[in-house]
């Protein structure tokens, strides 16, 4: 299910929130974790055991650790930790990587392979990561043991994250599955927060991602330049959209049910170098690669070389994480050359150059990044890479005339929808009403209205409502 | 946000998704839609094995979007929403000047498809020519109005030109059976020949085409005096209107038939029903009135005139062929008009009993494009 649905917003949601305030404080974590597995269930309902066998593994792997470390047997308690990491480790390996692998084994050796008949399911990328970073925060004792299987099911399944992230860690949140107070401004805040994710979703990345549909499905001798990076700029903002939105909706969704999610997106396409777009990129994986796998490994603290190694060890994971494909390995492997050079040299050069030179650079190499992660949707990606150097249909044509015009509104709204500025003249707005609480609760119903209104319009209008992360 | 507000925001969130959750529980459910013209999704069938596939759950959510109340509404606003932020193209349609809605036909030319039927069609043309004579057999391909209406795209607009399409066809086809149908409208583009807000070919154009043809294939010459017109509807609002959601256009549609003979007998041999003259007038009651010639698409309509003239036409035919059939009345003893995206029987077999003097194909460039029934003419004995 995804939250943009009908679905979602007229039968899951209503009976969800009647059915998580009507039981008691001590039984909504049970409410949570039912209505959870429902919610993964819809339209997947076989892979809820895999997920349930995975939580399972986990939820006494963390006991069994703490048990260890109790009676002082470290040792013991971290065999635990590498048996039941590698136990969910394997289950995400098989079912995403495992065709991957055979595939190649196939490519390479010229020998037809059998394939596994088997689908993604869907989130497991996320939860894996969630159920690890659990039993690690408890090894550490940055985390305290979770005896209650309800309380960790209910970390691992809830569904405001489940899909599509953010990647919780289990000691943000461990405090609040214990004990959490919900409250009106709370779920006020989880309301902004929703509708904006909501319109983010339905009214702006899907109009980019229609563009982009459009583009990427004309044969690539018939793309001129211009148009193909119109291509590639409509997809650059169709990803950021989409997924930040999936985070507004579920941080949104989080503080309905009293918890704090931490931030996912910190407006990264404003960023003046690499290095700073991932670190307001998808934050959750960037922490979550840098707990467990960078600094684990010894991070920037053992010299040049253990650097790149660690670099390239975590940016190729963080690469094959999006997909089972080798165009997320390159992906991968682009920005963890282009991180290494900015660490070693580049930023020091950078830092002397204009602010806007800085943001013209960042944005050129995270929008060629986007065409490598989005090249297996394209059908012929080196003929596409060819089009965006003019090597399809010249620089411009009469098309590309009428696609600039076209969308130049689009396109403004993207552009500025991304940066801060529609937040801080909200703010600003709102804070010189702040006497008046009948201005301020009319500007927020014109503004929630007005976003709830147009995204059903474009809802029930179904024509284009994709689901980007089935990768993941 | 203060105490108060947040109440406030709380309520109104909750009243929006509670009130539009009650409202589309309680609204009555439609089996179809007029404005689409289109049978609605209804509450899908619940078994096991279908909700642990998940084809429960998708029918369903279709269900829900297909069942949701006002729905026209919201899609209509959508499309101002849309226009609003100066987009020309909603659904794949121009909104093309002088309120034309023109269907860009997206990667319909590009198809696999597009190129087998033009081979198929080739060679079931040059068995046909063999068999009847290039004289008696006519290949008519009708250009969309994406392709006539140029001038009414928006600025710069740049959709597939289906002029290369037609191009290819014609030469595809054996000597002396392709009809140019292009250049006929070409010179009447400034009339009203296609619909604004559906994808035909409006009775005026199909006229000119008509005479021309018939010209030049039948040596007759069409003069004012043949046909008798007459306004069947001034409130048409066609099928690229319902994909839009666009309402506020409506078009004139109009009948000509041959002024002399009126006695004329439909017969639809797969069911058996009969009816007197070309009309389902019926049909000016519902949303797609282009049905009200023949009723809508059938595999296989049969029409017997007084005309007396020893010609026998079968005819292959898309609906662009329906406000062009009845012209032909006036010079044919009997037509037989194949749909071949419905008809399932013997094509020789068709042929033996028909026993055509003239062999028409008339489609329309885009449909022809798709057409998946086209394909099936390779069934002809002739055809390899």
């Amino acid at each position: 299910m995804i939250f943009s649905s009908l679905l979602f917003l007229f039968r899951f949601l209503p009976i969800v929130l009647v059915l998580y305030y009507v039981f008691p404080r001590r039984l909504r974590n049970l409410v949570l974790f039912i209505v959870s597995i429902i919610f993964y269930a819809w339209g997947e309902p076989v892979y809820i055991l895999l997920m349930l066998v995975s939580i399972l593994i986990t939820w006494s792997g963390g006991l069994a650790v703490d048990h260890f470390l109790r009676l002082g047997r470290r040792g013991t308690a971290k065999v635990c930790l590498i048996v039941s990491v590698t136990a969910a480790l394997s289950l995400l390996f098989f079912f995403k990587y495992a065709n991957f692998v055979l595939r190649t084994v196939s490519s390479l050796s010229g020998r037809p392979i059998k394939l596994l008949a088997l689908a993604l399911p869907i989130g497991i990328s996320f939860y894996t990561f969630q159920t690890i970073s659990y039993i690690i925060d408890v090894y550490r004792g940055d985390a305290s043991v979770q005896r209650n299987i309800i309380s960790y099911g209910a970390y691992v399944t809830m569904f405001p994250q489940l899909i599509a992230g953010p990647i919780v860690q289990y000691r943000t949140i461990d405090e609040q599955l214990r004990s959490r107070q919900e409250t009106a401004a709370e779920f006020a805040q989880g309301v902004n927060r929703f509708i904006i994710g909501l319109g983010k979703k339905v009214l702006l990345a899907n109009s980019a991602g229609a563009l982009w549909e459009g583009i990427r499905g004309t044969a690539w001798q018939s793309v001129p330049m211009v148009n193909a990076w119109i291509g590639i700029a409509a997809f650059t903002f169709q990803i950021y959209f989409d997924f930040s939105a999936y985070s507004d909706m579920a941080i949104g969704l989080g503080h309905m049910f009293g918890f704090r999610f931490l931030e996912n997106f910190d407006h990264p396409y404003e960023s003046k170098s690499v290095t700073e777009f991932w670190r307001r990129w998808h934050i959750s994986l960037g922490t979550w690669f840098r707990e467990y796998v960078y600094i684990p490994l010894g991070g920037n603290r053992r010299g040049t070389a253990v650097l790149i190694r660690n670099l390239m060890i975590v940016w190729l994971l963080t690469g094959i994480w999006h997909g089972a494909d080798w165009n997320f390995l390159i992906w991968g492997l682009y920005y963890g050359i282009l991180l290494m050079i900015e660490k070693l040299f580049l930023s020091d050069l950078l830092k002397k150059l204009p602010g806007w030179t800085r943001r013209i650079y960042c944005m050129i190499i995270v929008m060629f990044g986007w065409f490598i992660f989005s090249a297996s949707d394209i059908a012929e990606p080196i003929g596409y890479l060819k089009a965006m150097f003019g090597m399809g249909a010249g620089f411009a044509g009469k098309g590309t005339v009428y696609l600039l015009y076209t969308n130049a509104v689009l396109f403004a709204v993207l552009i500025v929808g991304s940066t801060t500025l529609p937040m801080r003249a909200a703010g600003r707005l709102l804070d010189k009403v702040k006497e008046s609480d009948a201005l301020c609760v009319l500007l927020r119903f014109a503004f929630y209205i007005a976003v709830f209104v147009l995204s059903l319009a474009y809802l029930v209008d179904a024509s284009y409502n994709p689901f980007l992360y089935f990768r993941f | 946000m203060n105490n108060r507000q947040s109440w406030n925001v709380i309520t109104l969130f909750l009243l929006m998704i509670f009130g539009m959750s009650v409202i589309s529980l309680i609204t009555p459910k439609r089996s179809f839609s007029e404005t689409e013209n289109r049978t609605l999704a209804s509450f899908p069938e619940v078994k096991g094995e279908d909700i642990l596939s998940g084809k429960f759950e998708q029918g369903y959510e279709e269900y829900l979007t297909d069942q949701f109340p006002w729905r026209d509404w919201w899609i209509s606003l959508k499309t101002k929403a849309e226009k609003t932020i100066l987009k020309k193209d909603i659904h794949d349609v121009y909104l093309a000047k002088d309120d034309y809605l023109i269907e860009k036909h997206t990667g319909v030319f590009e198809a696999d498809r597009a190129d087998n039927n033009v081979m198929a069609l080739a060679s079931f043309a040059g068995s046909m020519s063999e068999r009847f004579g290039a004289e008696h057999t006519s290949v008519m391909i009708v250009p969309n109005a994406v392709d006539i209406l140029k001038d009414k795209l928006p600025a710069f607009a740049d959709p597939y030109d289906e002029e290369l399409y037609l191009e290819k066809a014609a030469n595809a086809m054996p000597e002396g059976v392709w009809f140019d149908t292009s250049a006929i409208l070409e010179q009447h583009k400034d009339e009203y020949i296609y619909y604004r807000t559906d994808h035909h070919w409006t009775t005026p154009a199909a006229s000119y085409v008509f005479a021309a043809w018939a010209r030049e294939k039948l040596g007759e010459t069409i003069g004012e005096g043949y046909f008798f017109s007459q306004e069947l509807s001034d409130d048409f609002q066609g099928t690229i209107a319902s994909r839009t959601g666009i309402t506020s256009i409506s078009d004139v549609l109009t009948w000509y038939r041959p002024a002399g003979s009126d006695r004329i007998k439909v017969t639809y041999p797969s069911s058996g029903a009969e009816r007197d003259g070309v009309l389902d007038r019926d049909k000016l009651s519902v949303r797609d009135q282009y049905g009200v010639f023949f009723g809508g698409n059938y595999d296989l309509v049969r029409i017997e005139t007084d005309a007396s003239s020893g010609r026998r036409l079968l005819m292959f035919k898309d609906s662009y062929a329906h406000c062009f059939a009845p012209m032909l009345t006036g010079l044919f003893d009997r037509i037989d008009m194949v749909d071949l995206r419905y008809y399932g029987g013997d094509i020789n077999e068709l042929i033996g009993e028909c026993e055509p003097t003239d062999i028409l194909f008339l489609y329309n460039a885009a449909g022809f494009a798709e057409d998946a029934g086209v394909a099936r003419l390779t069934s002809y004995e002739g055809v390899q």
